[in-house]
Order: structure tokens, then sequence, then C-alpha cells
């Protein structure tokens, strides 16, 4: 844990974890990065465009048994629409990714590339195909969509810059099981998440977003 | 202030609103950040609000589209509070018209609501694909019959906010499956394949939800509506059982018979009236049956005339009845026939417990022509008739009868549950009938 | 539906009920005779000739 002054506007600004070296200045957006020299400004990050999501800075949930802190998100937008990423961090310091896309949860972890078999890692990287189907540890995966998203903004802390307008190619791919899976490609690198549909209920969150004329749920 | 603020962090609006670049009408936006297409509510122009900037996409002056449920009503199914937001009229090719009412909650994403032929459904989409089955599909260990195959949705009107790129004309080819309550929809477009689950919802469940009216049921009843005569006839049977079992035990119970007197008469040739008691016959129970059978071993082509009179000795009150026994044989050019029985029984209800008499007044005859077993012309032959007092005995047509007035309505019930659930196959691609004329 | 099968389970028992009476009353309707019958004096029953 890392706590310091915006070198831009002075207010306070925490680094909760090594592997999440960059954050968002709550006060005056600046694109903050933390190295062994001090923290520095990379930029200066959008304003987020107003959502309904009940998720927000600060909602804790339990994923498989596991606590989870929403500490960072990066809204995406392809041809047809937008969505969140919320960064989760858990309690052992690891992240994973809270995707909310028309009403629906994804619970999505980064996974080594090298994990999975050579044939498709090509396949998923190279020529990922609509309609194409792939294998993951056995199971069959289809690719449901493959194209190029567009960062809007991002706030909190987060694993990348995630500067407003960055483009890269993202293919979705999806079981028959629920299960899902992304990889992110920007140039030369490749990154790769494995999770799952997951529902609110399921992560029984607390500190949710309240929103005006609607009662929140409790779950017990 | 500040302290509080953190306690309790402002309330995020629920809706924004957009400026219709056609009508100028004002559009509330109540999905913010998941819609992309609105409908304007006065002018039917479908809107881009994909990007903060509204554009156009296709231009229509058309009137103000009255929905039965308009949009931003809010009503509560299954527990969760939901809101209006779309609204999309879909048909086949401009047949077989529904209406679908897309859902909102911030916490709960969204759901559907369907209306078709005065029934509605309450619709989810999947997460998950549903399994191959023996000849449907398998999801949460229930087995979905398929019902439609290969069928085309396509969009006729909208109106309200869409989380995805909808417009007019819009088509998908769509195949359903059922069971009772639920039916699994599978839409497909070139670029991909979407399934969902709907529930049959009882119309009075949506009008008391949105506050409106609806016309009466559909018939034939929605492939996925539940037989309404399911519940009571599970009910019936479990107490049609129960009452049964009372009966039939009763009836053994009371079961048990007895021969009180038995006695060999012999009747006249000359078919003269003869007279013969039979007694004292104690009967012991307050009230029981009592049997009187006749049997004439030797009866061909005749007949025997009996009247029978059970009279109590202390009383001398008296039961009567007639009976005969009458046997008819030949030859035609049928072959042989014979008709009629050589024995008679005469059943007496409700006989008091007493010291009775049976007295038998009986009278043979027989038709010239007679033949086998005895001849009656023959002076030598003296033809028998035994009777055989008897009582108690289950009573199997009491009981019979009792069983019957009880499975009357669970019958009447089991029709109407045959006839819902044919009306409802009917409308199926793999109805079990195709004979059916098609209107 | 409540009230149906309320009233089925009330006519079943019903029937059950005249059914435990009968067969304590010996009474069937399949019967020749009854307690009550009326007897039909000066009636004549003959057979059926064929």
């Amino acid at each position: 844990m890392l706590t310091v002054s915006c070198p831009n506007c002075g207010a306070p600004v925490t680094f909760r974890s090594a592997s999440l070296p960059n954050r968002v200045c709550d006060q005056c957006r600046s694109m903050l990065v933390r190295s062994d020299d001090g923290v520095g400004i990379a930029g200066v990050q959008a304003a987020l465009p107003f959502d309904v999501s009940p998720i927000r800075m600060g909602t804790r949930g339990r994923f498989d048994g596991r606590a989870f802190e929403v500490i960072g998100r990066v809204r995406w937008r392809w041809t047809d629409g937008s969505w969140n990423e919320w960064l989760c961090l858990f309690g052992d310091g690891s992240h994973g990714w809270l995707g909310e896309a028309m009403g629906q949860f994804m619970m999505t972890h980064e996974r080594a590339l090298d994990t999975i078999d050579p044939a498709w890692r090509l396949k998923l990287t190279r020529d990922a195909r609509v309609g194409d189907t792939v294998m993951l540890d056995g199971e069959e995966m289809t690719i449901a969509d493959s194209r190029e998203v567009l960062c809007i903004a991002a706030e909190g802390e987060l694993p990348f810059t995630a500067p407003p307008g960055w483009r890269i190619h993202s293919t979705d791919l999806r079981s028959g099981s629920g299960r899902l899976a992304n990889v992110q490609r920007d140039g030369s690198e490749v990154h790769f998440y494995d999770g799952r549909y997951v529902t609110l209920a399921e992560l029984k969150p607390t500190n949710l977003r309240a929103i005006e004329g609607w009662k929140a749920p409790v779950y017990g | 202030m500040a302290e509080a603020d953190t306690l309790s962090p402002p309330q995020a609006p629920a809706a924004t609103a957009i400026t219709c670049p056609s009508c100028g009408g004002t559009v509330a936006i109540r999905a913010a950040g998941h819609s992309v297409t609105v409908a304007c509510e006065y002018c039917a122009s479908i809107l881009d609000v994909s990007e903060p900037a509204v554009k156009l996409v296709v231009e229509h002056h058309r009137r103000r589209a009255a929905l039965d449920i308009p949009l931003g009503t809010r009503g509560t199914l299954k527990g969760v509070e939901w809101e209006v937001v779309g609204w999309m009229a879909r048909s086949e090719g401009g047949a077989y018209p529904w209406e679908e009412y897309l859902l909102f909650n911030p916490y709960e994403g969204y759901r559907w609501l369907i209306y078709n032929r005065g029934g509605w459904s309450f619709g989810e989409q999947l997460t998950v694909v549903p399994g191959g089955g023996w000849g449907g599909l398998e999801l949460d260990g229930a087995h979905y019959k398929h019902f439609f195959a290969e069928g085309t949705a396509q969009v006729d009107r909208v109106v309200g906010e869409f989380y995805w790129r909808v417009k007019q004309g819009d088509t998908v080819r769509t195949d359903d499956w059922v069971r009772p309550g639920y039916m699994l929809s599978r839409e497909a477009d070139d670029r991909e394949i979407s399934w969902s689950r709907s529930e049959w919802i009882d119309a009075k469940t949506v009008e008391a939800a949105f506050g409106i009216r609806t016309e009466s049921g559909p018939w034939p009843p929605l492939p996925h509506q539940p037989s309404p005569h399911v519940a009571w006839l599970k009910q019936a049977l479990v107490i049609a059982g129960i009452a049964a079992l009372a009966i039939i035990a009763a009836a053994m119970f009371a079961g048990g018979s007895r021969t009180l007197a038995e006695q060999t008469l012999t009747i006249a040739r000359d078919g003269n009236d003869q007279s013969a008691t039979l007694g004292p016959i104690t009967l012991r129970r307050p009230y029981q049956p009592v049997s009187v059978r006749a049997e004439v071993p030797s009866l061909s082509n005749g007949w025997v005339d009996l009247e029978y009179t059970l009279v109590d000795r202390a009383t001398q009150r008296a039961f009567n009845t007639y009976k005969a026994a009458e046997r008819y044989s030949g030859r035609d050019s049928d072959g042989d026939w014979s008709e009629g029985s050589r024995r008679t029984t005469a059943d007496f209800a409700s006989v008091p417990a007493g010291t009775y008499d049976l007295v038998v007044d009986y009278k043979g005859n027989n038709w010239l022509g007679a033949q086998s077993i005895g001849d009656w012309r023959n002076a030598a032959f003296a033809p028998e008739m035994r009777i055989t007092v008897t009582s108690g005995g289950a009573p199997f047509g009491v009981a019979l009868l009792a069983l019957i007035l009880i499975g009357v309505p669970v019958l009447f019930g089991a029709i109407r549950h045959a006839a819902f659930e044919q009306a409802r196959m009917g409308e199926s691609d793999f109805a079990p009938t195709s004979s059916e004329d098609d209107d | 539906m409540r009230t149906g099968t309320f009233l089925f389970a009330l006519y079943a028992m019903g029937i059950t009920g005249l059914f435990m009476l009968a067969t304590a009353y010996a009474w069937s309707p399949f019967a020749d005779t009854g307690r009550s019958g009326p007897r039909p004096a000066g009636v004549f029953i003959g057979p059926t000739h064929k």
C-alpha cells in the first residue's frame, strides 16, 4: 500500500498493489503511473459517461468463496454499444475483471497464454473467425465475436493506463456451459482471460451503488 | 456533512433524457449505459444513442404508439420490480403477431414480458446453451419437447430503448421447445445464436403487477401453458384413491356369506302351482342381505316361475318377490344358439334380524319339442329344483356403484385435461395427428 | 383450484359415507326387494316367452 499526493492536484491517492501501477486521480482525473522513481503523470483520463450500473468503486462481494473489492473500472465501446470492466482486487492480492454488458455479469481472470494448447493459441491470436470453435481444457468454445474495441474512459486503480481512444482487438469465446474467455490483442501484446457468467445474487455484493427510485437488493 | 456523505453516498439518478432529432420530443433514457437504440415514442424514428451525440438512423413521422403498458410503467413480478423500457411488435412474416415488452431493473438486468393471443410469458436471456436430449432439449435437469421448428420472427414495430441495434424488419430464425409452464427459444441470425427461456404467467398476475386489463385467455392454449386441470386432477386422484380404499375395505369387512337353508324340490310335470316352505331361517345381524338361488339342472326350452315370500315368524312381516328361470336353445342358420339360464337368484335387501320362513310358490313348464337333458313328457322323469338361501356377502354391486360415482368427476376432469392438451399440442409443428384440417 | 379440490373431497366423503350407511343397513339398489319395498299384490310377473 502506497499513499502519495497527486502530482497534479495534491489530493491523496492510494496504490494498493504493486501489480496495479496505474491510477486515475479521483479529483483531477490525471492518469498516474507508479514506478521506482516515484509517481508520474501519464495523461488525463476522460469523464465517464452516465450509466445506471449497480457496481461502483468500493463494492465488495465474493466469488467462489474469495472476497473481493472493486477498485477500478474501464469502460469500453464496440460498434454496437458499450460495457464496463470492473477491476476486482481479491484478498490474496490477485485481481479479476467483473464484466458488465447488456445487464449480465461475467467474472474473468487473466491466464498465461502458454497454458493453452499451442495449436489453438495461434487460432485465437491470428485468425479468429466468428463461429469457429476452439478447444479449451477439453471444452468446446465458440468464437462469438472478434473485433476492434475502443477505450472510452477509466477510473480507479488499473494494471494498464487505459488512455481514452486506445484501440485493441478483442475476441470473445463462449461455451454452452456459461464459461467464457476473451483474448485482447494490442499489436504484439496479447492477454488471455478465462471465466464464466455470474449473477449479482451469486456474488452477494454489498456497498452497491444506490440508484434513485430503485430498491437495492440485499443479499443474505 | 462530509461524514454523512461517506456514510450514504448520494443516489445516482435513474434516468437521463435526450431530444429526438426528428420530432424534438424529450425521450427518457432509463437504462443509460446499456441502451444502444431508441425508437422515439412520439414519432417512431430510430435513434442511435451508443455515443454521446444522438444520431438519427431512420426517420419516421408516425403517430404516437398507444401501448397497453406505457413506457416507464413499473410492476413487480416474482418479487422484483421492473420498469418497461421498450416494446416490440413481432410476427411471423406478418402473421401470428405478438408483442414483447423489454423490462429493466438496474440491479437485475433485462427481462421480457411477452404478450401472445391474450396469454403472457416472462422471459430471460440464457447464458448457457441447453443440451440435447431424447427428441428434445435438457436444461437444469428438465426436459423440453420441440414444438415449433424453423420459424421466422420479424420486428414489425419498435418503441423505446434497446441494448442492441434493433430496427423494423429485422428477421431471425426461431425454434421453440416446451415443457408445462416453460418455453425454450432459440433465435439465430447470420451472426449469432441466442437462447432464452420464458415462463408462462397468469394474466391476473400481470394485470395486478402493471395495472392493466387484458382480454380472456388464449384458445388454443399457448404452447407452454400448463393445463389448468392438472393440479385438480392430481389432488382428485389422491382423494378418489383414499375413498376407493375405504369403500373396498368396508365392503370386504361386510363380506362373509353364510348358507342358511338348502332344499331340493320336485317340479310337477303338469305345470300346476306348487308350494314349499323352507325354515326356520335365523338372521342374527341387525340388517342383512338375503339371497335365494334356484337351480334347475334339467331345464331345457322351458321355464320355472317362482314367487318367494320371506315371512318373519314373530311379526308376520313379509318380503315378496318374483323370479323365473328360463332357458332356450336351438339351431338356426347361424348355428347353435341358447339364451337364458338354468338358475335365478333373488336378492332381498335390508332384512332385519329375526326368525323367518321362506315360502316358495313355483310352477314349471316347457315347450313341445323339448330335448336333451331331461324330457318332461317322460312320466318317469322328475325335474328337480335346488333352492339355496344365503345371507351376507360383500356388497360388490353397491361398492361398484359408489366407485363409479366417485370416478365420474375424475374422469370428467381427465377428459377436460386431455382436451386442453390436445388443443395445445394441435398448434405444434410436431403435433401427433397431421390429418387435421388446417385453417 | 382449492375450491374444486375441497368440493370433490366433500363429494367423495359423501359417497363413501352413503356407502357405509348402505352397508350397515344392507341396502342395495340392485336388490329385488328392499325393506320398505311395496308388495306388488296381485301382479303376476310372468316369464318372457320367446
